[in-house]
C-alpha cells in the first residue's frame, strides 16, 4: 500500500572529499582497513620507541662477509629479510632504527610548526584588521619564497644538524596551519558564544584560548596528521641532498640517499625505505582525511 | 452540508527513516475541506502540520527516506497515486503554496514579474505579452505599489512582506482552488502579518479558493480561518468551528495551548501555565495517547490504549478518553480567553 | 514593588539637556545613547538617542519591529557594540568611559540572554562548566562554592542535576535557554538584559522559559530589560514599556497604560496588529491597517521630522517640518510620554478591549 517516493541518494552532499582520488581511496577502505592503518602507525610508534624489540640484528654490526645480500638471504647472523648495505648492515634493523629520528624529527618539526601557525592564525582570525594583514602576509611571503632552497642555503651555511632542521621545517607547515586556523577563528567569531563570553566579562586570552583553540582543536588535530607525512617527505628530501640528517644518525630519507649509488646493483637500499616512507605519508593521508570527512558529516 | 468535498485527505501516514529510526511525523491524519473552506491547522514544531501539507503535494527532499500512505483525493483524483504529469499539474496550478521563507522559493537571479509569467504561460498557456501584462494585473491585486515597475525588479530588492506578497501573487497566479500557507507570516513583524493575513482572507473571499492555514499562533487562525484543527505528535487531537473551539476547547492540549500564550488583554496575573515537558521527537506510531505523558488528566487507559476520535458538538470532534465528560462538564478553563487570575 | 521611584520624563531629545534629574535614578541608566554603523550602502543610525533607566527589581520592556534598533540598544547597553555618544551607568559607574580592565570587573553586575539558546553556548563545553564561567573568569569564590553556586543556579533555572555533564547538542532547546539564564544569574547581578530569550522557542516552551524569568526577577531583585517583538509576553513580564521605531523611543508608560491606552498611532497600530484568539481579530486586523501605512523606511534615509510620519494617518507639513519632542501625558507624573505632535487630538484607542467601530476616527 505504501508509496514510496523518494530514496535516500548517498549520505548527503556536504562530504566533498568523497570525489577525486582521495575520495575514492577513503570509500574503498572498509572499516578494517582503517583498523589497519592505525595498527601501521602504532608499529611504528613502537619502533622509535622501543626499537630493540623489532630489529633482529645489531644495526650498525657490520659483516663484509655478508656485504649486499638481496632480501631473504642469509648470513652467518640468520636470515637478513630485507637483505644488507655494501658494509653488511641488516637493512630491515637499520630501518626501524631509523624509524625514531624520523617520526621525531616530523612530529617535532610539525608540532612547533603548528603552534605558530594557530597562534597565528587565531589572532589575525579574531582580531582581523592590521594584525591579520600583517600575519597574512608575513605567510604569504614565506609561502611565496622557495623555502625548500633557503632551507639547502641555510643548512648547507651553517652545517647540517638535526637543530637547524627543527628551525627549517617548521617554517614550511606554519602557514598552512595559520590559514586553516584563521578561516575558523573567523567564522567562530560570529558567533553568538563568543559575544556571550564577552558580555560574560571572559578576557581575549580566555576567549581565544578557552572558546576558540578548543573549537578548532579537531581540525588542527587533522591536519597535524597530514602535514606530519609532509615534513617526512622534507626531512628525507633534505637528507637525501645531504643538507639533512648526518651519519652516524639515520633517517629513511638517509638510507634512501645511502642507497642512491649502489641502485644498479642493490636496488632494495633505495627502493624498501623508499616504499616505507611511501606508504607512511599514504597512511598519514589518508587518516587525516577521513578523520576529517568523519568530523565534517558529525558537524 | 452535501457539497462535494474539494480535498479528501483518508488516514494519511508519513513515516521518515532516519539514521536514529522511523519517525512518524503524519499518523493516520483524516480531514475534508469543501470548496472555498478555510481550514487553520495548529500545533507545535514537529507536530506534523508541515509535513501534511507537504505531503499532500508529494514534497519532498530527494534526499529524504519517506514512506506514504492513506489517500489524499483532490478534485476526485488521489494524488499520492497520480503521475508526476499530472501532479505537476496540479502543484502550483489547483493547488498554491507559500512557505515560510519566500526568498528560498523565488528564483534570486529572475524579475520576479517574469517568474509570475512563466507560471501563467505553464499553466494557463498564456502568451508572452499577455502574461506580461496579467503578472503586472497580479502584482497590483496583492498590493504591490507601481506593480509595472517592481515587475523588473529582483526578489532581493523587495522587504520581507512584499516578497511574501510576490509569493501569494505566484500562488494564486494560476487560479488555484486551494491555497496551502505553511507559517506564511511566521518570520514577519506584526504590522506586516497584519496585512498578510487580511490579504489572505480577500482573496479567498474574492477567488471562491479554499485556504489551508498553517501555524502555530491561534491568534493567526482566528483571524482568517473558519475552522481549526489542532494536532499533537502526528495525529489530529482536535477538530472544530473556530468559534466553537473558543468557547468550548475540549481536549487537554488545545485547552494547554490556550492557555499558555500570555493573554494580551490581561496584565500580569501570576504566572503562566505551561504545558509540562516537551513533545515526543518521533512523532506518533505508539500505542497510547500521545500526549498522555504531558497530560494532567491522564489516567491508565490513557497510556494504554489510542483515544478514537468523539464527537463532543456539532461538527466538533476530539481525540480523548474523557471527552465526552469534558463537553457535558466544560473544561476548566470554561472560555479559556477569560481566565480567572 | 520598586523602592526608587521614578520620577521625570523618561524620554530625553536628541540634544543635550540640562541635568533635570539629580542623582541616580535607578540600577541603570541609559542617557541619549546614538549608534552608528557603516553598511555597504552607507551609514545609519540605528539607535539615535535613547535614554531609559531600570530600578531594583523592575522590568522595562522593550518592544518594536525588526530594524527599530532594539537590539543594537541591548549591545551598546552590555558595551558590545561602541557608541557614538551618550552614556550607560551602571550602579553610577559610567561603563562606556572604563578602561577595558576595568569595564571587564564590571560585568558580572550586568548579564545577558541572548536570542539563539544553541549559538550562544560554546558546543564543546558542558554545561557545568559554562555556567561556571562567569564565576571562574571573575574569581569569584573558590572551586567548591563555585560549584555549589553552580547547582544552585540550575536548581533555580529547573535545570535537573543530571544534564550537568552534558554538552549544548545534547539539550533541548528549552534546556539550553534555560542554561543560558543560568550563566547570566550565576553571579548575582543587578541587571540582566533580555534579548528575544524566547522567539526562537516552541510556544509550549517559551511559557516555561517566561515563568523562569518571571520568578527569578522576584527572587533575586534583578532590574530587568526584556527585549522582544511580541507584545503578549512583553505586557506579561513587564512593568513599564518602552515602544522604539528607527532607532528611537516613539512612546513609553508604565505596562497597563501602554497597552490599555496608547496615545502615539504607531503604538495603537502595533498593539491592534497582534492576532488574538476571538472573535474580532479579523475586524480589528482592519483597524490596524488603517493605522500603519505603507513600508517600514529605509535606515540610510530615515524620514525629515517625525520618523513615523510617512506610515502615520494623522500626519502633516508640521509633522515633516520639525520632530517632535518627548511630551508627558498628563496625570501620569511624567511616567508616559510620547514623540507625537498631534496626540492630543488623537483618540486614545483601547489596546485591552476588542476596538469597537464607534472609536474609530479620520484623521
Amino acid at each position: 500500500m505504501g508509496v514510496t517516493v523518494a530514496k535516500r541518494t548517498g549520505e548527503g552532499p556536504a562530504r566533498t572529499s568523497e570525489h577525486g582520488v582521495w575520495g575514492r581511496l577513503i570509500s574503498m577502505l572498509g572499516s578494517r582497513g582503517w583498523m589497519l592503518l592505525v595498527l601501521f602507525l602504532l608499529l611504528l610508534v613502537a619502533a622509535s620507541i622501543v626499537p630493540d624489540v623489532f630489529a633482529p640484528h645489531d644495526h650498525e654490526a657490520q659483516n663484509l662477509r655478508a656485504r649486499l645480500l638481496g632480501p631473504g638471504e642469509s648470513s652467518s647472523e640468520g636470515l637478513h629479510l630485507l637483505g644488507t648495505d655494501s658494509l653488511g648492515r641488516d637493512l630491515f634493523s637499520r630501518m626501524v632504527i631509523g624509524t625514531r629520528l624520523t617520526m621525531f624529527i616530523a612530529v617535532t618539526a610539525t608540532l612547533i610548526g603548528a603552534a605558530i601557525g594557530v597562534l597565528f592564525g587565531l589572532l589575525g582570525g579574531y582580531f582581523g584588521g592590521r594584525t591579520d594583514r600583517l600575519l597574512m602576509r608575513l605567510g604569504e611571503a614565506q609561502t611565496a619564497m622557495p623555502m625548500f632552497l633557503v632551507a639547502i642555503l641555510l643548512l648547507s651555511l651553517l652545517g647540517p644538524s638535526v637543530g637547524i632542521l627543527l628551525v627549517v621545517l617548521p617554517c614550511l607547515v606554519w602557514p598552512i596551519f595559520a590559514r586553516v586556523v584563521r578561516a575558523e577563528a573567523l567564522r567562530l567569531r560570529e558567533e553568538t558564544f563568543v559575544e556571550a563570553s564577552i558580555a560574560t566579562g571572559c578576557s581575549t586570552s580566555t576567549i581565544l584560548g578557552r572558546h576558540l583553540l578548543p573549537n578548532v582543536a579537531p581540525r588542527i588535530l587533522v591536519l597535524c596528521v597530514v602535514e606530519i607525512g609532509h615534513v617526512m617527505l622534507a626531512e628525507a628530501g633534505l637528507s637525501f641532498l645531504g643538507v639533512g640528517v648526518q651519519p652516524p644518525d639515520t633517517t629513511w630519507g638517509l638510507l634512501i640517499s645511502e642507497g642512491r649509488p649502489l641502485l644498479a646493483v642493490a636496488w632494495w637500499l633505495t627502493i624498501l625505505p623508499g616504499v616505507l616512507l611511501g606508504i607512511t605519508v599514504l597512511v598519514l593521508n589518508l587518516l587525516g582525511r577521513y578523520w576529517e570527512s568523519r568530523s565534517g558529516a558529525a558537524g | 452540508m452535501s457539497v462535494l468535498p474539494l480535498l479528501e485527505v483518508d488516514d494519511l501516514h508519513v513515516t521518515f527513516n532516519t539514521a536514529s529510526g522511523p519517525v512518524h511525523a503524519v499518523d493516520g491524519v483524516s480531514f475534508t475541506m469543501a470548496p472555498g473552506a478555510s481550514l487553520g491547522v495548529v500545533g507545535e514544531s514537529g507536530s506534523g502540520k508541515s509535513v501534511t501539507a507537504r505531503a499532500l503535494l508529494r514534497l519532498f527532499a530527494i534526499t529524504d527516506d519517506v514512506r506514504v500512505s492513506g489517500s489524499v483525493h483532490f478534485d476526485g483524483a488521489d494524488l499520492l497515486r497520480v503521475d508526476e504529469r499530472r501532479l505537476r499539474h496540479v502543484r502550483g496550478g489547483q493547488i498554491g503554496m507559500i512557505f515560510q521563507d519566500p526568498l528560498t522559493s523565488l528564483n534570486p537571479l529572475m524579475a520576479v514579474g517574469e517568474q509570475i509569467a512563466e507560471s501563467l504561460r505553464l499553466h494557463r498557456g498564456m502568451g508572452r505579452a499577455e502574461a506580461a501584462s496579467e503578472a503586472v494585473e497580479l502584482l497590483a491585486r496583492v498590493g504591490i505599489a507601481d506593480p509595472e515597475k517592481r515587475a523588473t525588479e529582483l526578489p532581493s530588492s523587495f522587504s520581507g512582506g512584499m516578497r511574501q506578497r510576490v509569493m501569494i501573487s505566484l500562488a494564486i497566479a494560476c487560479r488555484p482552488r486551494l491555497l496551502i500557507a505553511d507559517e506564511p507570516t511566521t518570520a514577519l513583524d506584526v504590522t506586516v502579518q497584519a496585512e498578510i493575513l487580511l490579504l489572505l482572507d480577500e482573496l479567498r473571499r474574492s477567488e471562491g479558493m479554499a485556504l489551508m492555514l498553517i501555524t502555530h499562533d491561534f491568534g493567526v487562525v482566528a483571524a482568517t480561518c473558519e475552522d481549526v484543527q489542532v494536532m499533537y505528535a502526528g495525529k489530529l487531537v482536535e477538530k472544530a468551528s473556530m468559534t466553537h473551539l473558543f468557547d468550548r476547547a475540549n481536549h487537554p492540549y488545545t485547552e494547554g495551548l490556550l492557555r499558555l500564550v500570555p493573554r494580551f488583554e490581561d496584565a500580569h496575573t501570576g504566572r503562566l501555565h505551561p504545558i509540562p515537558g516537551q513533545p515526543p521527537i518521533t512523532g506518533g506510531g505508539g500505542s497510547s495517547c500521545a500526549f498522555a505523558p504531558r497530560c494532567a488528566h491522564a489516567f491508565d487507559r490513557c497510556h494504554r490504549e489510542i483515544p478514537p476520535e468523539v464527537a463532543v458538538g456539532p461538527e466538533h470532534l476530539s481525540a480523548c478518553w474523557l471527552a465526552a465528560d469534558r463537553a457535558k462538564e466544560g473544561t476548566e478553563a470554561g472560555r479559556p480567553w477569560r481566565r480567572t487570575p | 514593588m520598586s523602592d526608587a521611584v521614578v520620577v521625570g520624563s523618561t524620554l530625553d531629545t536628541g540634544s543635550p539637556e540640562p541635568e533635570e534629574a539629580a542623582g541616580p535614578r535607578g540600577v541603570l541608566e541609559v542617557n541619549d545613547v546614538m549608534v552608528e554603523f557603516d553598511t555597504d550602502a552607507g551609514r545609519i543610525t540605528a539607535v539615535d538617542g535613547v535614554s531609559l533607566h531600570l530600578a531594583t527589581g523592575e522590568t522595562l520592556g522593550l518592544v518594536g519591529e525588526s530594524g527599530c534598533g532594539k537590539s543594537t540598544l541591548a549591545r551598546a547597553i552590555m558595551q558590545l557594540v561602541p557608541m557614538q555618544r551618550g552614556s550607560v551607568r551602571l550602579e553610577g559607574t559610567d561603563l562606556g568611559t572604563l578602561p577595558r580592565r576595568e569595564l571587564r570587573r564590571m560585568r558580572h553586575r550586568i548579564q545577558m540572554v541572548f536570542q539563539d539558546p544553541r549559538g550562544s553556548l560554546d558546543p564543546r563545553m558542558s554545561v557545568s562548566t559554562i555556567i561556571g564561567e562567569p564565576l571562574r573568569v571573575h574569581g569569584i569564590g573558590d572551586r567548591t562554592s563555585r560549584a555549589r553556586a553552580v547547582a544552585e543556579a540550575m536548581e533555580l533555572v529547573g535545570l535537573p542535576t543530571a544534564v550537568s555533564d552534558r554538552l549544548p547538542s545534547e539539550l533541548s532547546g528549552g534546556q539550553q535557554q534555560r542554561v543560558g539564564i543560568a550563566r547570566a544569574i550565576v553571579t548575582d547581578p543587578a541587571v540582566l538584559v533580555c534579548d528575544e530569550p524566547v522567539s526562537a522557542l516552541d510556544v509550549s516552551i517559551q511559557a516555561q522559559i517566561i515563568n523562569v524569568l518571571d520568578e527569578l526577577r522576584d527572587e533575586l531583585d534583578l532590574a530587568m530589560l526584556f527585549i522582544a517583538h511580541d507584545l503578549s509576553v512583553v505586557r506579561h513580564l513587564s512593568d513599564r514599556v518602552a515602544v522604539m521605531y528607527l532607532g528611537q523611543i516613539v512612546e513609553t508608560g508604565t505596562a497597563s497604560e501602554v497597552f490599555t491606552e496608547p496615545r502615539h498611532p504607531y503604538t495603537q497600530g502595533l498593539i491592534t496588529s497582534v492576532p488574538r484568539a476571538d472573535a474580532e481579530s479579523a475586524t480589528r486586523l482592519q483597524t490596524a491597517r488603517r493605522l500603519v501605512l505603507g513600508e517600514l523606511p529605509s535606515l540610510l534615509d530615515p524620514p525629515s521630522g517625525c520618523r513615523y510620519r510617512t506610515r502615520c494617518p494623522y500626519a502633516d507639513d508640521e509633522c515633516a517640518a520639525t520632530e517632535p519632542p518627548p511630551e508627558a501625558v498628563d496625570h501620569t507624573d511624567g511616567l508616559h510620554s510620547l514623540r507625537c505632535h498631534h496626540w492630543r487630538d488623537i483618540a486614545v484607542r483601547s489596546g485591552a478591549q476588542p476596538s469597537s467601530n464607534s472609536q474609530e476616527q479620520a484623521p
